[in-house]
């Protein structure tokens, strides 16, 4: 998580808003297509057997297009490789970079 | 220290070094874990680096800002500390 928690505040020029999502996105005062896009992701990750086609529906209804919906697909299945990797293989944080 | 050999990125040769310039962190000049743990198949890396630049890559309806998000609760999902 580190590592994209740099990244998102470095994005996001708002440490606040990156923390409150890290700590708890459904309360992070997030509009209704970044909430829709997360808990897509969140169930996607938690859940891959139970995802339907109304979960890709819902993405349409708050505004996104069926190339969104590919990536946004796309970025949750390379953190599903990633993380995986990171795990299997013992990949720790880098010692030149340091801790927050 | 990761639980496979890992070569150090700073001793990279062959393959490995033309592939350098298009993973290592510029900040520090050192190559994150998180790719260099691929060191032993550059094929590996290339695979890596082609999956992460089309996952990250930002559009004009879902830009990196969005990306980032998603990966950030997702790891976390995951219960990823990387």
């Amino acid at each position: 998580m580190t590592h994209h928690r740099r990244g998102l505040r470095r994005l996001l020029a708002d440490d606040h808003l990156a923390a409150r999502i890290e700590a708890d996105f459904e309360h992070a005062g997030l509009d209704e297509r970044r909430l829709a896009m997360l808990r897509f992701a969140v169930k996607l990750s938690r859940s891959p057997y139970a995802m339907t086609k109304a979960d890709v529906e819902w993405l349409r209804t708050v505004g996104f297009s069926d190339l969104d919906v590919l990536h946004i697909t796309e970025v949750t299945a390379y953190y599903a490789y990633v993380n995986r990797i990171a795990d299997a293989l013992g990949v720790g944080l880098e010692e030149w970079i340091p801790e927050d | 220290m990761a639980w496979i050999e890992v070569r150090d990125d700073r001793e990279w040769e062959g393959e490995l070094a033309e592939l350098r310039p298009e993973v290592v962190d510029p900040k520090y000049d050192r190559v994150d874990n998180i790719m260099a743990i691929h060191s032993l198949d550059p094929a590996s890396l290339r695979a890596h680096l082609a999956l992460y630049r089309q996952a990250m890559r930002g559009t004009a309806t879902l830009p990196a800002v969005d990306r980032e998000m998603i990966a950030l609760v997702v790891s976390k999902v995951n219960h990823c500390h990387y």
